[in-house]
């Protein structure tokens, strides 16, 4: 019989490709512990929204979420960092960073400091393209354009750099507003733009590759230390391998949503993302990552 | 989950606030939970206050308020009169064809049964229809809103259950008008053995008409401006309440003249002890919906009830009536989240279309929120109408006989709803 | 005081409801014009929280609250009182433990912020237990006002109609 049960909570549906590492997360680690530790899964946010779990975790529930960095950058502010713009391109360049060394250490630092045991960090989720109802070729074809946003300072700065007007809203509300021109657009990763039927309402997907959408699975230390030693290493272990499993199921499921976009007659187009990259390369000082930036692209390009 | 349901039912019975039996029995979950620590409680009532939809609860319940000391209420009443009284049970198909209008405006039940138990309800009375009857078809009526797009609900069975929410919005359209048509129909039938809306029989002469339309212009008006500010891009259909605040002090200010300082304040007064009554049971069923969750009482339920079937017919007509028994204790936001995920697969995998289902589902859970024992809309309009349980019970009995109707009629022929996605989406 | 007291509870009322609307709407007019505001809505949703507890607090007085009274209302007055007052006694238990640990959890996540507007978590969260803190308090002084009078009870406002009390 299990002697621990960890809850896992994500805000993806059960249809996104990143679920698929859940389910395998689930399976492998009853394997590895021999059933003594039993996954139990939670999609659609049901057990709240991200911060709530996280603010579950750290008063010691065994409950863990799917987060990214900027979630976790107010506990520990080089988290924050994994969302700025051009950081890495595609899984490979991110997963690099993601499992460092350097890495490792904020890991430790966000245990001491928060109560937040991350499991692993290479759950990835694509890279953010801009969704819109007119072409876009160069950041000045996005004056005047208000896109949806989520309204960390990393995302509106990246997105205000870029030439567009950031505008925060909830995403359950993306779809009615952008129907009603209410937003002139908005930015996302593939797998989001179908599972939110964004492709109804848009007629354009500019893949610039913005930001890179890594995420990772966080627990609470306080009940990842009551653990026995060999418990503790299997779950890591099997984090990062089901991270993997994961990564490589949405790295393999781009092309049929490119395609599944296409078929709904959105036109998927190309672009140099030279002048973005220039646009957006103040951002970093503005946040103070300035130090880390050349580092972190230099280790992810490796 | 058997203790849990133990203590509301207790509460409930001995008199306890609605509001305090819900917290209290949510909060027996973590009182008893090995793992889960009891802060995470308060952590669940403050997270419902974070939806952004909800919003529009203070916002229509304010406008409502506003409305009525702004004149805005009356001269509609008395233009309705006019142009209706000839009609059986006419104020009854007022409110029913204004909840149609505003279907599009609120997309949320609750707030379309305040507003209209603060628009039409006290003109109800007035006009001598039995508060029990009343109640009903404000509360029956704002049912229209759950299917007529753009609805907060379908938005969100869309989102969950991955289900275009473009044709979830064209199929809700023609069910939403036969709902009109089914709810018309059995007002008529109790207001004419009732004798409701009889008095004035003749129709009316064309220049009272147009004297009654000119003097409430600024009211007929606002469901227009409404949708063209939705439609337009200038709200979202969770803000246009705040407009509609801003829209009924404009007039009663500047247009009809009325609105002393005096009136703002009584309104205010109004409007913060409904919002306050609304919304502590609202935030208080976070902790039970929490327990819902965690406990996995929704998969635990679907295995119960699909284990032994396989006839696909029967297993829709078993999970539609599973959703109702849900929707009886349940709020709707709540079930279409917990339970979108884990239904829209089995009735795909049994051959129905998930646009269709949503439609039918969307319904049945919200008509959950205007029957006992815990209905939020129904607890609404009651309380703002000072109507006992009972009589609203008795006399919204026809109402949900036409519901029902519409349902069957719905389940036994999809193409009425599938119609429209079809042509506008191939 | 209990005037007073009323006084500042609807002034405070009155102008968190007035700015949660003038947000909402002036965010919307703002985004329309081409320059959304990122911080209107956040504020909003911050301030929905306390309007709600302030106007069930008012609720509270007014006996307001909903509740399903069918076996009870059948009870002579004196029983009921009995019966509200034991329920009385057990919600102020019940609000006294959320208030601590409301407290407690906002201690614990101070540095959670709300939404992405810099502004800590812990303004919406503290809410909760003053929230319950002025529950408590409103329902004492119905407590005490039910006992001092001959045909008051607590939650209960009587007006002889019958299945729905307001409570
Ligand atoms: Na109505
Ligand atoms: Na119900």
């Amino acid at each position: 019989a299990q002697d621990y049960t960890l809850s896992v909570n994500t805000a993806l549906a059960e249809s996104d490709p990143l679920y698929k590492g859940l389910e395998a997360f689930r399976e492998n680690v009853a394997e590895a512990t021999e059933g003594r530790v039993a996954i139990v899964l939670y999609p659609n946010s049901q057990l709240g929204p991200d911060e709530d779990v996280l603010e579950q975790a750290r008063a010691g529930a065994p409950v863990a979420v799917v987060v990214d960095g900027g979630r976790l950058a107010v506990f520990q502010n080089e988290f924050g960092v994994l969302g700025a713009p051009f950081l890495a391109a595609g899984y490979d360049g991110i997963r690099k960073v993601v499992t460092s060394d350097k890495f490792e250490g904020w890991v430790d630092a966000l245990a001491d400091n928060a109560g937040l045991q991350v499991l692993s960090f290479n759950w990835w989720q694509g890279e953010r393209h801009l969704l819109t109802n007119v072409p876009v070729s160069v950041p000045a074809d996005l004056a005047g354009i208000r896109m949806r946003t989520p309204g960390a300072p990393v995302w509106t700065g990246t997105i205000n750099a870029m030439g567009a007007t950031p505008t925060p809203m909830p995403w359950g509300e993306v779809y009615s507003a952008l129907s009603s021109n209410v937003i002139d657009g908005a930015e996302a990763q593939f797998p989001a733009i179908v599972g939110a039927n964004l492709h109804e309402v848009i007629s354009h997907v500019t893949k610039t590759g913005h930001i890179n959408l890594i995420t990772g699975l966080v627990t609470s230390a306080g009940w990842f230390e009551s653990l026995p030693e060999d418990l503790r290493t299997a779950l890591r272990d099997e984090a990062l391998e089901a991270g993997d499993i994961a990564s490589y199921g949405t790295r393999d499921s781009l092309e049929a949503i490119e395609a599944q976009l296409q078929e709904a007659g959105v036109t998927v187009s190309e672009v140099d993302t030279t002048p973005f990259r220039e646009a957006t390369a103040a951002v970093y000082d503005e946040l103070g990552y300035g130090a880390l930036r050349d580092e972190l692209r230099a280790m992810a390009a490796e | 989950m058997g203790l849990i349901s133990i203590v509301f039912m207790v509460l409930l019975i001995v008199g306890a606030p609605v509001a305090i039996a819900i917290g209290m029995a949510g909060f027996t979950f973590f009182l008893t939970s090995p793992i889960m620590p009891l802060s995470i409680g308060v952590q669940k009532i403050a997270t419902v206050s974070q939806s952004f939809p909800l919003l529009a609860v203070p916002f229509f319940v304010l406008a409502g308020h506003l409305m009525n000391a702004s004149d805005i209420t009356d001269r509609l009443f008395k233009f309705s009169r006019i142009a209706v009284s000839w009609m059986t049970g006419g104020l009854a198909q007022v409110s029913i064809i204004l909840s149609t209008l505003m279907g599009g405006v609120s997309g949320s039940a609750v707030a379309d049964a305040a507003m209209q138990s603060r628009v039409v309800g006290p003109q109800m009375l007035q006009a001598g229809y039995a508060r029990g009857y009343t109640a009903a078809v404000i509360a029956l009526s704002s049912l229209i809103t759950a299917t007529i797009p753009p609805s907060i609900g379908l938005i969100l069975y869309g989102y969950v259950g991955q289900v275009s929410i473009g044709r979830l919005f064209m199929a809700g359209i023609v069910p939403g008008l036969l709902m009109m048509i089914f709810l018309m129909v059995a007002a008529w039938l109790v207001a004419k053995r009732r004798g409701y809306g009889t008095v004035a029989r003749e129709r009316p002469e064309a220049g009272a008409l147009g004297r009654a339309a000119w003097d409430a212009k600024w009211a007929l008006l606002f469901p227009v401006l409404l949708i063209v500010s939705i439609r337009g891009g200038l709200f979202t259909p969770s803000e246009v309440g705040a407009f509609a605040v801003v829209y009924a002090l404009l007039v009663g200010m500047l247009g009809h003249r009325v609105l002393s300082v005096e009136r703002i304040k009584r309104a205010f007064g109004h409007a913060l002890s409904d919002i306050g009554m609304i919304m502590l049971i609202i935030l208080m069923s976070g902790m039970l919906g929490f327990a819902i969750i965690f406990l996995r009482v929704p998969q635990d339920v679907a295995d119960l009830l699909l284990g032994g079937l396989s006839n696909p017919h029967v297993i829709v007509a078993v999970i539609l009536i599973g959703l109702f028994v849900a929707g009886l204790f349940v709020e709707s936001t709540i079930l279409v989240l917990l339970l979108t995920p884990i239904l829209v697969p089995v009735v795909k995998s049994v051959g129905v279309d998930p646009v269709h289902f949503g439609i039918l589902m969307m319904t049945i859970v919200t008509l959950g929120g205007m029957t006992p024992p815990v209905g939020v809309a129904m607890f609404t309009v009651c309380s703002l109408l000072d109507t006992p349980i009972e009589d609203y019970v008795r006399d919204s009995l026809p109402f949900f006989a036409a519901i029902l109707a519409l349902i069957l009629v719905l389940l036994t022929f999809p193409v009425i709803t599938l119609f429209l996605p079809n042509l506008m989406f191939g | 005081m209990a005037q007073f007291y009323r006084q500042a509870e609807f002034a405070v009322g009155a102008l968190i409801l007035a700015t949660i609307t003038g947000l909402v709407f002036l965010a919307a007019v703002m985004r329309f014009f081409g320059h959304p505001l990122i911080w209107s809505v956040d504020l909003a949703q911050l301030l929905f929280i306390w309007l709600c507890f302030i106007g069930a607090t008012r609720a509270l007085r007014e006996k307001s609250h909903l509740g399903v009274d069918l076996a009870v209302r059948l009870l002579p007055f004196a029983w009921r009182r009995w019966v509200e007052t034991a329920l009385a006694l057990l919600t102020i238990a019940f609000l006294a433990v959320l208030a601590r640990q409301g407290l407690k959890l906002t201690l614990l996540n101070i540095e959670r912020q709300f939404g992405d507007s810099g502004l800590s978590y812990a303004w919406v969260t503290i809410a909760v237990p003053v929230g319950c803190v002025l529950l408590g308090a409103g329902i004492i002084v119905n407590l005490v006002q039910s006992w001092k009078s001959a045909d008051q009870l607590v939650f209960t406002r009587q007006s002889g109609n019958g299945a729905v009390s307001e409570l």
